[in-house]
């Protein structure tokens, strides 16, 4: 038996033949993991990670193993932003710990936070807050996460932005998914708020851009114009640019149905 | 005999379905009622036992269904709350099949026997839980009761006077009891939305105390969707036609309708939080630190309430109420200098530091970017000035004229 299995949809009873036993299984995720840093192939990769999973599920294996694919499933599908594949781990996850599994609970429950704070799930932020205990609310991963979220819901970008620096784990790359659309509403604020113009290296460091050339593109990218100043620099018309910006953010609007339709 | 006292039990219900006695009916269905307690009294007496309750063979669905109604209550006397649940809710299961055939007047004991349902689910669950057993009796029982709903909703009796569907809204509330008490709030929009679709005479039809319920609960959700507008008319109905004398419901009603009001600038007054303890306990301190402009001592209070509100689920409508409390900083900071329009960044950091929050300035500029472009403030900042000008008209808006996001 091989440790590698492509993955094909179950359309009918599996072949147990074909199914790998869990000793088989955990030496492929070690085989994975090692493919993984040697190649860096997600098609490859997602594809062995959902038949893996398919064999624990015939199998009806739900132990500290299955935890373990998942959470490794999860964090290579966030490197490589693959926000559904990603979602779809989170969700066994969540119910995998609530059946009392051992993980990287606090990881992920900081995880799945900031993914609420992408899809702007309102309700689910209010359970997860409702129902956290006291060691999971001050973990470090968990109030990073709750600090994005508050200064999301306060419209601090300020804020938002200095967290989005310091991220800990994978959750950067969970922020990226939400990153522009906050620099849009950040902008948009600016634009209302300065007159006559805001300095481009003051927008490209306060929303985090680490370069002004990404600055510039990103402001490019979303049709807000630009004027050079008198002392040679570059800065955003407030006044002229405020309709590019509100435009821009009504882009953001609606999320794609990896997140959730809103 | 024990079992001629039986019959003569079941004999009686018989005779109130023949007579259409809605008021007695409903009565003695109770789980609790005088009548039942005073049937299972005689047959304890007689027999030393209930045994008789289960050995009994009924001859009709009606019949069966009383006998599973006094099997509950023996098995609640008795203090089985899970064998009473499953007792009552087969006793439920017959009348339901009974009740498609029946009209208004049997609404009563539907909702008597959904009362009963629920409580002794509730019972149950903490029974199972208390044991270390898996509970779901409550959702069984909101299945069950979702039955009874739609034989209220289906009804094709052509004289409206005589039709089930006014029953539904009492039903309904307490289908949506249930539902909050389980946590399951899209249940509860789906119950709104199968109401909403269906054929029905106008709420305000009904009963008063159908009518502020439902509102209230309705209110309660709009509240979660963030939907403040239908909220606040809902909660504010329910407010004004509650009881006076109910004052644990009009509490519950105020703990969500004042944060909506204080988001608008409107505070409860003094009077308001004397008569509700529990009011001023959730929100006093957060309405102290926006009278006294106090940011800071806004965000103790917010926190130090943080987990019950949470609870409640209105913490991130109370989060929503802080720039009420930063416009009140920023204004004294303005009237302090005299009301002159141009006010330097430094002036504001200056004015959080006194709140004892000490932020950088770029933080500064970002509150104030905030305020501005949420209408709070009118004006604009200045970057190469580091300042902010204000507009020589109301620089801050009455609040009830801005518009919030």
């Amino acid at each position: 038996m091989t440790l590698e299995k492509n993955f094909f949809r179950l359309t009918s009873d599996p072949d147990p033949a074909k199914v790998r036993p869990l000793s088989v299984l955990r030496q492929t995720l070690k085989l994975l993991m090692k493919k993984w840093k040697a190649e860096s192939n997600y098609t490859y990769i997602c594809d062995q990670f959902k038949s893996l999973r398919q064999d624990l599920t015939v199998q009806h294996i739900a132990n500290e193993f299955t935890v373990e694919v998942y959470e490794q499933h999860a964090r290579i599908a966030l490197e490589t932003k693959d926000l559904g594949e990603y979602n779809q781990c989170q969700t066994q996850l969540k119910q995998l710990y609530g059946q009392g599994q051992p993980g990287k609970t606090l990881e992920f429950l900081a995880y799945r936070i900031l993914y609420y704070v992408y899809t702007r799930n309102r309700s689910e932020l209010n359970e997860a807050l409702a129902t956290m205990t006291e060691t999971e609310r001050f973990a470090p991963a968990v109030d990073h996460a709750l600090r994005v979220r508050a200064a999301w819901a306060s419209g601090n970008y300020h804020r938002f932005f200095e967290l989005y620096r310091i991220a800990p784990n994978m959750g950067a790359f969970l922020m990226d998914h939400f990153a522009d659309r906050e620099r849009c509403a950040a902008l948009r604020t600016m634009c209302k708020a300065y007159r006559p113009t805001i300095k481009i290296s003051f927008i490209a460091h306060e929303l985090a851009f680490g370069s002004t050339k990404k600055c510039l593109k990103f402001l490019a990218d979303h049709s807000i114009p630009i004027i050079d100043t008198s002392d040679g620099g570059m800065a955003v018309d407030g006044k002229a640019a405020y309709p590019s910006a509100m435009a821009a953010m009504q882009k953001f609007e609606k999320v794609d149905i990896k997140g959730q339709i809103y | 005999m024990a079992d001629t006292r039986l019959n003569k039990a079941l004999y009686k219900f018989k005779a109130l379905k023949a007579t259409q006695n809605a008021q007695e009916l409903a009565q003695i269905v109770r789980i609790e009622s005088a009548y039942s307690k005073l049937v299972l009294d005689d047959i304890y007496r007689e027999d030393g036992g209930f045994s008789c309750l289960f050995a009994h063979n009924p001859r009709t669905l009606w019949e069966d269904m009383s006998l599973c109604h006094f099997r509950a209550s023996a098995e609640f006397c008795t203090g089985n709350y899970v064998e009473a649940y499953s007792q009552q809710k087969q006793s439920f299961d017959k009348f339901n099949v009974a009740f498609q055939r029946m009209t208004r007047w049997a609404v009563p004991t539907l909702l008597a026997m959904c009362q009963d349902l629920c409580m002794l689910a509730r019972r149950a669950d903490r029974q199972l839980a208390a044991q270390g057993m898996p509970v779901g009796k409550l959702e069984d029982a909101t299945r069950a009761v979702n039955t009874g709903l739609s034989s209220c909703m289906i009804d094709r009796e052509p004289d409206p006077s005589k039709s089930r569907k006014w029953g539904m809204y009492r039903l309904a509330n307490l289908l949506l009891a249930a539902y909050f008490h389980l946590r399951a709030y899209n249940m509860c929009n789906s119950t709104i939305k199968a109401i909403t679709a269906s054929d029905m005479p106008s709420l305000d039809l009904f009963p008063m105390s159908d009518q502020v319920m439902f509102r209230y609960y309705r209110g309660v959700l709009a509240f979660r969707d963030e939907r403040y507008g239908p909220a606040k008319e809902d909660l504010l109905f329910a407010l004004q036609h509650c009881l006076r004398g109910a004052y644990r419901n009009r509490t519950r009603i105020l703990s969500f309708l004042v944060p909506i009001q204080m988001m608008e600038g409107t505070l409860p007054n003094r009077r308001l939080l004397q008569k509700y303890p529990v009011i001023d306990d959730l929100y006093g301190g957060m309405v102290t630190a926006i009278r006294h402009g106090n940011l800071r001592a806004f965000d103790q209070a917010l926190q130090a309430q943080e987990w019950r509100l949470v609870q409640l689920g209105t913490f991130m409508a109370a989060e929503r109420v802080r720039p009420i409390a930063v416009r009140g900083l920023l204004r004294k900071t303005y009237l302090i200098g005299g009301k002159a329009p141009h006010v330097r960044f430094s002036k504001f950091q200056a004015a959080f530091e006194a709140c004892d929050l000490s932020l950088d300035m770029s933080e500064v500029e970002c509150t104030l970017a905030d305020m501005i472009a949420k209408g709070y403030v009118k004006g604009y900042m200045s970057q190469s000035h580091a300042t902010v000008v204000l507009s020589k008209v109301q620089p801050f808006p009455p609040l009830s004229s801005v518009h919030k996001k």
